[in-house]
């Protein structure tokens, strides 16, 4: 098995660093360059967040690796070093060979490769989706199944009776995920948490819409933060309710819809980014 | 050390997850439950409570004191600094487990979680205050 797997995410090309880079897998490193070289990534990003030690052997295969990928306009950053690891590459003056940087986004942007805002939408929308699905089938026993996302235009198929909302808030961008229900849906939902059978929506009720999309927000953060290299920030959702909510944007960004089927009726997530 | 009368306080600033916790652990068989809507109500009542606290069931993410805090403050009085406490999360980042970790958590379990999934984490609670 490599001591260097490596996962390829679009123009990004992550390699997970050995907790010992010693001389001996020098070699090994070494081969993997041409390999590496030849994917489509314009960043390849090397995760240093299982190293304790760097032999000092090893670096100059990096300096050779960084050089060839400059060569053909590729980029070479790096994350997740330990403080130790860091404070001893200052130290030796190699800050410019591992380019460290605090996330995969960071990274991206300094290799100049912004996303644009449709982009950073369809991006949030397969964790936010995945986790809509199971937030509904653990803690209120519904089965749920998305519909394929489409980009909003004009108003809901139905009338949204309540929708929960939450503000994304980081570093590289800021948005919103609105969860929209028919009140029939959500009293459906309610009911089949706690195998009650409320006919209206009543304060208690409406506040489980901000509690689910707080589940389902903190279940796609932590993919969007851990795994794809993020900075979303914790945040506290707010619940609307009306007769016949509109919900409408302030901005120009794009708002993809997801749409979904469920055994307590259809209700979907709009997601915006700006 | 956890029996029917053991009494379970929930902390939680949102309602309905203050209900699901506390419907779960009371099919689970805890006849006494109390509930508390942030880190300070529950520190308050850990204090007064005329019946001692044996069980926190608590959120992380609260206005005015957060779960993480209440859990430092608890761990931090000789009094309750053995008090079985459970985190409860919709954030699982590896720095937050191990924040929490560090502070002195017995165990933490994510949203969302089933019934089963509580009991398995409060069964390790118990099997590691009991050794």
């Amino acid at each position: 098995m490599s001591h260097f797997p490596n996962q390829v995410n679009g123009d990004v090309n992550i390699i997970f660093m050995p907790d010992n880079f010693s001389t001996g897998l020098v070699d090994e490193f070494k081969s993997l360059n041409k390999s590496w070289l030849l994917t489509p990534a314009i960043v390849q990003l090397m995760d240093f967040s299982k190293t304790i030690r760097i032999t000092p052997s090893a670096t100059h295969p990096l300096i050779l690796f960084k050089n060839a990928l400059k060569a053909d306009q590729k980029y070479l950053f790096s994350m997740g070093l330990n403080s130790d690891l860091l404070k001893s590459i200052k130290a030796e003056g190699l800050d410019n060979v591992f380019l460290p940087v605090g996330s995969l986004t960071e990274a991206r942007e300094k290799a100049g490769l912004r996303k644009d805002k449709k982009k950073m939408s369809v991006e949030l929308i397969n964790p936010v989706l995945g986790a809509a699905v199971k937030t509904l089938g653990l803690q209120a026993n519904v089965e749920a199944k998305a519909g394929q996302p489409y980009l909003k235009a004009g108003q809901s198929a139905y009338d949204v009776g309540i929708a929960g909302v939450i503000s994304l808030m980081s570093e590289q961008f800021h948005g919103s995920i609105v969860l929209c229900f028919p009140g029939s849906t959500f009293l459906g939902i309610y009911n089949s948490m706690f195998d009650e059978d409320n006919k209206v929506i009543t304060r208690e009720i409406e506040d489980a819409a901000g509690e689910l999309l707080n589940i389902i927000y903190g279940q796609a953060k932590v993919e969007l933060n851990d795994k794809m290299g993020h900075q979303l920030k914790m945040a506290i959702p707010k619940v609307l309710t009306a007769e016949r909510l509109q919900i409408r944007s302030n901005g120009s960004s794009p708002i993809f819809v997801i749409p979904f089927e469920s055994s307590a009726g259809p209700f979907h997530i709009e997601i915006e980014t700006n | 050390m956890f029996s029917a009368d053991t009494h379970v306080l929930v902390v939680d600033d949102m309602m309905t997850m203050r209900k699901i916790v506390s419907k779960t652990v009371g099919e689970m068989g805890f006849s006494q439950i109390s509930q508390a809507e942030d880190g300070r109500a529950a520190w308050s009542l850990i204090q007064e409570a005329e019946v001692p606290v044996g069980l926190v069931i608590s959120d992380w993410n609260m206005p005015n004191m957060s779960g993480l805090d209440l859990l430092k403050a608890v761990r931090s009085h000789v009094k309750y600094q053995n008090l079985p406490f459970l985190l409860v999360t919709a954030e699982a980042e590896k720095g937050q487990v191990a924040e929490a970790l560090k502070a002195g958590v017995d165990s933490y379990v994510v949203k969302p979680f089933s019934k089963d999934g509580l009991r398995e984490k409060l069964e390790a609670v118990y099997k590691k205050r009991c050794g």
